[in-house]
């Protein structure tokens, strides 16, 4: 008897528990039709404000819709990262993500997980309003999966007006007049570095390379280097860009070990550092601890005639729940309005070349905007997806090294190895097609 | 109760199951360490043994076995024999022993995480305590890195390991004190033998066993030391303070070579049982079963 009852109880608990699932199924069903579900890490201040401007016009347009965010705070997207992977990987994918360019962006493509939106940008005339940079980077075997949405740019060189002006140095605009410009303000002032660098998070010395690549060689060069299609053990003009580097290092913070990248931005304020080479995403920072532009710092574009940097792009998942209401999503970030009203708060300049370069506030994001709708582009090594993750990850642990003992030999040596065991030249082979 | 072997198998069985995971983990390892798996997806292509070669032909593997070494001697050594004087300074020391127990076991109940973060801010050169409190007395600690000096680098996180686990290896070796009859030590007292002969000739060779327990447990640390590498330097300066273990997840993990992430666990694996199990069955036969 007492059986009977034990298993009688069992039986309702799970009979009960059944229901729950697929009574609460039924409901969340009938819910889904009116959500969107968006993954993204904006969350920081400044960020979170610029993605809200995007819902607001989303919001505008579809007024009985909920926006289902899963925001991940920080960590430059690690853990949203692994949280997306679950899901894509379970077959219930978001229906947009925040995601980058390039290979970064191909690993998704190459697993499956993303649909392409040719007919969108068809439809908003996309490609005839953006640099071809973009399109290089973002469209693979004729198909585009994705719409970026900011555009931030890298190749800028910050500095400490006062220091520069002390020790009688025109801010930089070619690799010879940054060495020469070191070498004048350690002669000048012998307790100030001249550049500022922070490499607790290793990424930064791949825009050191990055920068001593485009110097060196040009756009092309650099473009082939960082896809693989160079010999690195004998290419001449790749050990020159390496010996550039390392002629740079006696001038670099020598505990950069121990400094973010803000850290290391901050240098400059301090004054222990007189110039930092770092993306436009500093000018927020500056603002923030109370800098004021053109009066405490300055920035200078190294090469002048190059814009270099990365965007942020979302694509159209791959059995994406709501399809309709993420291309309508997409659209908007193809707009003026959208990516305007965006990128003011974001800190970063619009990857549609017609906003009018006015509209920014300071003369830096004016000058970015300028650049980069009527200079050659090229994107970042590591954040744009010029190289690969593997190998990118694999040559900021190379460069951080060289970074400690400036031996090129043994940094060409190792990087000609990466390359070859991350068959780097194979799987960038798409971007030149 | 009549000896029952089946009844010894099965209920053995759960036992066996879970350490079973485990080998078949290491064995799964091992397969995948001679595959060439790149990327998120198993490929399962036999590549005989050239992730080892891959592996021995980074400068980067070298110095990561370097510094398990430098691991393993700057970190054990002073760490035991510190414990151990310490231990012997505690039996002498009455009942405020007690308290002071206390202060030297502290540390240990914090995570690597915490310790970690502790010290690196510690040997910030900008705005880290000891830098500060040098300059406060007025030396000159613009060359002083800690941490961001390469060549030192290693050695403050060895310290930073060492202030952790001096309690631990106090408290073993209290115990083993302990267990000494102390008649031995005060025959040898009369016999007029100093606190230093007493310490290194009479206790030292009679507590065996907690040397051995003392060394193969930091051993065992050292060979999988990871988050304090991890929180401290993330390697750096570049690979001056990286480890095998923190290798082998940069490769699995970042650069998703897992074929060579899985060669190198096994390397570590066969490094460690290299090292420990002579070890202890030489320390066995020396000090335990005399």
């Amino acid at each position: 008897m007492k059986r009977f009852l034990m298993i009688s109880i069992i039986l309702m608990m799970l009979l009960a528990g059944v229901t729950l699932v697929f009574g609460g199924g039924a409901k969340e069903a009938e819910k889904e039709a009116k959500e969107f579900i968006i993954f993204h890490y904006w969350t920081a201040g400044g960020e979170k404000e610029a993605i809200d401007e995007l819902f607001k016009i989303f919001k505008a347009n579809h007024p009985d819709v909920e926006i289902l965010e899963n925001p991940v705070a920080g960590g430059g997207g690690a853990l949203m990262l692994a949280v997306l992977m679950g899901n894509l990987e379970s077959g219930n994918p978001p229906d947009t993500f925040q995601d980058h360019q390039g290979n970064q962006q191909k690993a998704f493509i190459d697993a499956g997980y993303l649909e392409s939106v040719n007919d969108l940008w068809e439809k908003t005339n996309f490609e005839a309003r953006i640099n071809p940079v973009w399109v290089k980077t973002l469209k693979f075997d004729g198909k585009v999966y994705s719409v970026p949405i900011n555009a931030h740019r890298t190749n800028w060189l910050w500095h400490n007006i006062e220091i520069l002006k002390d020790a009688g140095v025109r801010p930089p605009e070619s690799y010879d007049e940054l060495l020469a410009a070191c070498k004048k303000i350690k002669a000048a002032k012998p307790d100030i570095w001249p550049l500022a660098l922070g490499t607790r998070e290793k990424v930064w010395s791949t825009y050191l390379y990055d920068m001593c690549l485009l110097t060196t060689g040009g756009a092309d060069f650099y473009e082939k280097a960082n896809t693989g299609r160079i010999n690195f053990k004998t290419d001449p003009t790749f050990r020159k860009a390496m010996d550039r580097y390392a002629a740079l290092i006696p001038y670099i913070y020598p505990f950069h070990a121990t400094k973010s990248w803000d850290e290391a931005g901050a240098l400059i304020k301090t004054g222990e550092a007189a110039m930092y080479w770092m993306g436009d995403w500093i000018l927020g920072y500056y603002l923030a601890i109370g800098m004021e532009p053109e009066k405490d710092f300055s920035v200078s574009a190294m090469p002048k005639d190059i814009w270099m940097g990365h965007a942020d792009t979302f694509p159209l998942a791959k059995g994406a729940p709501h399809p309709q209401l993420a291309k309508d999503w997409l659209e908007i970030c193809t707009t003026t309005e959208g990516a305007k009203n965006f990128n003011l708060k974001k800190g970063s300049v619009t990857i549609i070349n017609d906003v009018p370069p006015s509209v920014y506030p300071d003369p830096y994001r004016q000058r970015s905007a300028k650049d980069l709708a009527s200079l050659r582009a090229v994107i970042d090594g590591y954040h744009g997806g010029m190289m690969t993750p593997a190998f990118g990850d694999d040559l900021m642990d190379i460069l951080t090294q060289f970074l400690t003992d400036s031996d090129v030999d043994s940094a060409i040596k190792e990087i000609a190895a990466s390359a070859e065991r991350n068959k780097l030249k194979e799987a960038c082979s798409w971007f030149w097609k | 109760m009549k000896y029952n072997k089946a009844y010894g198998f099965i209920f053995l069985t759960p036992v066996v199951l879970a350490v079973g995971i485990i080998y078949m983990m290491i064995f799964w390892n091992l397969v995948a360490s001679l595959t060439q798996w790149q990327g998120m997806k198993a490929t399962w292509q036999f590549a005989g043994l050239q992730n080892y070669f891959d592996l021995i032909s980074l400068r980067r593997f070298w110095v990561n076995v370097k510094n398990n070494f430098l691991w393993l001697f700057f970190f054990i050594i002073p760490t035991t024999l510190l414990g151990f004087i310490l231990a012997y300074l505690f039996t002498n020391l009455g009942r405020i022993e007690k308290v002071f127990r206390q202060f030297f076991l502290y540390p240990m109940a914090l995570a690597f995480i915490v310790t970690g973060t502790l010290w690196s801010w510690m040997y910030d050169p900008s705005s880290g305590l000891i830098n500060s409190l040098l300059r406060a007395v007025g030396f000159d600690t613009t060359r002083l890195g800690w941490i961001a000096n390469p060549n030192g680098a290693i050695f403050c996180m060895i310290f930073s390991a060492f202030w952790q686990y001096v309690g631990f290896s106090l408290v073993i070796y209290l115990g083993a004190i302990r267990g000494l009859s102390y008649s031995m030590i005060e025959a040898a007292n009369i016999d007029g033998a100093g606190h230093i002969r007493i310490l290194f000739q009479i206790i030292f060779p009679n507590v065996g066993h907690g040397t051995l327990i003392c060394t193969t447990m930091l051993a065992i640390t050292t060979m999988k030391v990871f988050d304090l590498v991890w929180i401290m330097t993330g390697g750096g300066p570049g690979i001056k303070t990286e480890v095998l273990p923190y290798m082998m997840y940069r490769i699995t993990y970042s650069q998703h070579n897992i074929g060579m992430g899985a060669s190198t666990s096994i390397v570590i694996l066969i490094l460690a049982a290299a090292m420990v199990i002579p070890y202890s069955l030489w320390a066995l036969k020396k000090w335990v079963r005399e």
